[in-house]
């Protein structure tokens, strides 16, 4: 007896153990990805064959989306993002599948000087209230969402719009502004920043009706809001523009990948948007049905050498960081396939964009040049704070090496995004991973935070030569001077090592057969679902 | 209970404003001016003093029941943990019952088979459960019972009822796990009651053992269980953050982890408050559930009642 309880007891230590080691461990398993290359965006994999007509989906036809981006108010002025915004609302002008603005609820647009612009807005858009779309509603749109919040005031540009000065004929809203700006017109195509939202449905209700019953412009209506389960819509009868197909959209929200591909691979959904670079491998590989899209998030990974810190006003120090990190690495550790080497401080496809060439990967060099400038192994030691997102954190640990071998010692404090961003904005950290995220494709979005004004001192240049040559773009309506211009400010980020460009961020989507097509200007901004195309 | 519900919004407010972090710059984001802080700070009541701040959130709970506006989404707070209640008392409830009803059996069959394959096979299945970490086990049900065999749901659906099927994986997930605490409670509760005399006098009597294991050894055996019971309810109800994200569930432990993440003061209060509130009336509950259970206790509150309807009325008399 005595030693069946020796035994019994052996045998539960043993599997507690296993129990506890393995409930423990961090590792996640991640398969190598796929020989093929890496698709720009918004490139697809051909789907399945298109079903013939007699099989078309008899009653209304129905996606389920997952996504990883909890469902946020409808109120655009909320600091928050929501992936159904783009079915409820349409913006003032919009981009087409190869990034053009294009007109939207205004139908033209158009400079009559540098600081006057026309927008004619379409006299045959109704929200969903029934109440028609007219060019008050556009200004109201507007001129409430820099009033509302004011964190969006200078990135928008919306602050050089003289609003006492707009005047409105007929269909045609004529807005003036302070200073010349090629930027605005980027800012109309943004999906957050130019909803035309119903004056009187707006000043008439409360924030909790922006949650539950939306009113737009858009193709549909929301039915149902629960914060962080799902969304569901309606489509319209009574929409402007093209009629989309599908007729009813449910949006699911997962705060955990894993359970989020768990569904599509039970075929729960048709689609998912933002998967894990392992879970893409699986479709790639063909272990899980369905296709895939790459697409650019118009996100771009820098690090970020502030000046207020004294050791980076050599530019010894800051060019032989630039040599010790390798940006190729550095990008397979954080992103996996999911990231692009960047070669500028301007995404790839923004206007503008200039191949300036990753710097070269010279860690020897790098040591010699700080030997020359007289610091010695240890004399240089940095504090690093990042936001606690699983790719920051492997990015991190990637520069900690690569700097620990040129003798740069560099402490990495990892917080949640509110703790993180006191620190940014109180300037409490030596070095940053800076993300100029671009929702506009527009050069004039990413380097509004290089202008003194902004408040992120991580980020912020004073040097004249550049100050000149922002504003100077910024203003500059003429589209060949204007690439001119930017291509000189990516040319001095290059030549100064102040923002050192590491990757561009991509998105992967996956989706069912039964989805047959997304022919959309995507990117995790524009998830313009309404172009869902089905079998 | 009042004292209770003010001591912990008293401590939650302290803690968020000393802990690192300015919502005023979350809401703002990263571009604003001087101006455009101080003016964001004073509509969010931040730039008064900490006690004014305590005192008007403790005035607005209780001249209107109002809990607050989301800094991050400006929904009303009272409502947002309004909707979220029944879903993770539901959760909470279910997985607490799974906990009964598998902890008291075990712990039964441990006690009167003490030292046999019996009592051994309980305790290691018991403690299998209880090792296990809750967010891997939740992953390993999802990967057995949702993907390989497809027989369960691996998320909620996204439906305003939610069938009981939903609700199986989640439950046992946080159920499993107390289950090794019920059992040898209950097993060592009755072992304590099994050596009582009244125990051998009633086996003379010739009682069968099941209605002396029912009616003698359990009910006498059950304080202490129901005790932990009644914690245990209260641990599940504001301890599931983290089964509630892998499973998707929208209840107030997943509210409350998006909060902290996005520094929406108000939301962490409220959540606290009701949460607090409610831990405070499942322990209500427990002291009532204990009159059922023993007479004695019973009897006690009824002529501790007594006492004080008397002493009451001579207050008044005199």
């Amino acid at each position: 007896m005595k030693k069946l309880t020796k035994l019994m007891a052996l045998l539960l230590a043993v599997l507690m153990l296993c129990a506890v080691v393995t409930g423990c461990s961090g590792k996640t398993v991640t398969e190598e990805p796929a020989p093929a290359a890496k698709e720009e965006a918004p490139a697809k994999e051909a789907p399945a064959e298109e079903a013939p007509a007699e099989e078309a989906e008899e009653g209304p036809i129905s996606v389920t989306v997952g996504t990883t981006t909890s469902s946020g108010s409808f109120d655009n002025t909320v600091m928050s993002s929501n992936v159904g915004y783009m079915l409820v609302y349409d913006s003032i002008l919009a981009r087409d599948t190869d990034g053009n603005i294009v007109g939207n609820i205004a139908e033209s647009y158009e400079y009559t000087d540098d600081t006057t612009l026309v927008l004619t807005i379409r006299d045959d858009v109704y929200f969903s209230n029934g109440e028609l779309c007219t060019p008050e509603d556009v200004l109201f749109s507007i001129e409430r969402f820099i009033s509302t919040n004011s964190a969006f005031v200078s990135t928008t540009f919306y602050d050089k719009i003289l609003f006492d000065e707009c005047s409105i004929d007929g269909n045609q809203l004529t807005i003036k502004l302070a200073d010349p700006c090629s930027g605005i017109l980027a800012s109309f195509c943004n999906p957050k920043w130019s909803f035309v939202l119903c004056k009187s449905y707006v000043e008439s209700t409360g924030d909790d009706e922006f949650w539950d019953a939306p009113v737009g412009t858009g193709p549909y209506t929301c039915t149902a809001n629960i914060a962080d389960s799902y969304m569901t819509f309606e489509k319209r009868a009574d929409y402007w523009g093209e009629e989309p197909q599908v007729d009813e959209f449910t949006i699911k929200y997962y705060p955990e990948e894993t359970t989020m591909f768990i569904d599509f691979e039970n075929g729960e959904l048709d689609m998912c948007l933002g998967v894990s670079d392992a879970d893409l491998t699986r479709v790639q590989n063909g272990e899980v049905d369905g296709w895939f899209t790459i697409g650019s998030e118009h996100d771009l990974v820098m690090i970020c050498l502030p000046e207020y810190v004294e050791a980076f006003n050599d530019i010894n120090v800051r060019k032989a960081i630039a040599m010790a990190l390798d940006s190729e690495s550095l990008t397979e550790t954080a992103f996996g396939q999911l990231g692009v080497v960047s070669t500028s401080t301007l995404m790839s496809d923004s206007v503008g964009y200039v191949n300036m060439g990753a710097y070269e990967y010279d860690p020897d060099q790098a040591r010699q040049i700080l030997e020359d400038a007289g610091y010695a192994e240890g004399d240089l030691s940095f504090r690093m704070v990042i936001v606690n997102f699983p790719a920051n954190e492997k990015l991190a640990e990637a520069m900690q090496s690569q700097l620990a071998d040129i003798g740069i010692d560099l402490q990495v404090e990892s917080y949640d995004i509110g703790t993180a961003m006191s620190y940014f904005m109180n300037s409490d950290l030596d070095i940053s991973i800076g993300e100029g995220s671009v929702p506009c494709a527009d050069a004039a979005q990413l380097f509004a935070m290089a202008k003194p004004t902004h408040t992120n001192a991580c980020m912020i240049q004073t040097n004249d030569e550049i100050v000149d040559l922002l504003y100077s773009a910024e203003a500059e309506m003429d589209e060949a001077a204007r690439s001119d211009l930017y291509a000189k400010v990516q040319e001095w980020f290059y030549n100064n090592y102040r923002w050192l460009p590491i990757c561009e961020k991509k998105s992967a989507n996956v989706y069912s057969d039964r989805i047959s097509g997304w022919d959309t200007y995507w990117t995790s901004v524009y998830t313009d679902l309404k172009a869902i195309e089905v079998q | 209970m009042i004292p209770v519900l003010i001591g912990v919004v008293f401590i939650v407010f302290a803690i968020n404003r000393m802990s690192p972090g300015d919502p005023v710059q979350v809401v703002l984001g990263g571009t604003y001016t001087e101006e455009q802080y101080v003016a964001k700070q004073a509509e969010m009541g931040l730039d008064k003093p900490f006690l004014v701040q305590f005192f008007n959130y403790i005035k607005d709970i209780v001249t209107k029941g109002d809990l607050g506006t989301s800094y991050s989404n400006k929904r009303s707070v009272t409502k947002q943990v309004v909707e979220r209640i029944p879903i993770t008392f539901k959760f909470a409830l279910i997985g607490c019952l799974i906990t009964v009803a598998l902890g008291l059996p075990f712990g039964i069959i441990s006690a009167t088979k003490q030292y046999s394959a019996a009592d051994y096979s309980v305790t290691v299945f018991s403690l299998i459960f209880a090792s296990m970490p809750q967010f891997w086990m939740g992953l390993m049900f999802i990967i057995i019972f949702a993907l390989k065999l497809k027989w369960l749901p691996a998320s909620m659906p996204s439906a305003a009822q939610i069938p009981l099927k939903y609700w199986i994986l989640p439950a046992l997930t946080i159920g499993l796990s107390p289950v090794a605490t019920i059992t040898r409670l209950t097993r060592s509760s009755m072992l304590d009651v099994v050596r009582q005399d009244y125990i051998r006098t009633a086996r003379a009597k010739g009682i069968p053992e099941g209605t002396i294991v029912r009616k003698h050894m359990l009910k006498n055996g059950l304080i202490p269980v129901i005790t932990v019971i009644g914690i245990n309810l209260g641990v599940l109800i504001a301890g599931s953050v983290v089964v509630e994200n892998i499973f998707s569930i929208p209840g107030l432990g997943m509210l409350i982890t998006n909060a902290v993440a996005r520094q929406d003061y108000p939301i962490i209060q409220g959540c606290v408050l009701i949460l607090a509130a409610m831990v405070c009336v499942i322990n209500l509950l427990t002291d009532l559930v204990y009159g059922f259970v023993d007479p004695r206790i019973m009897a006690q509150y009824k002529a501790g009642s007594k006492r004080r309807r008397k002493k009451g009325k001579e207050a008044a008399e005199a």
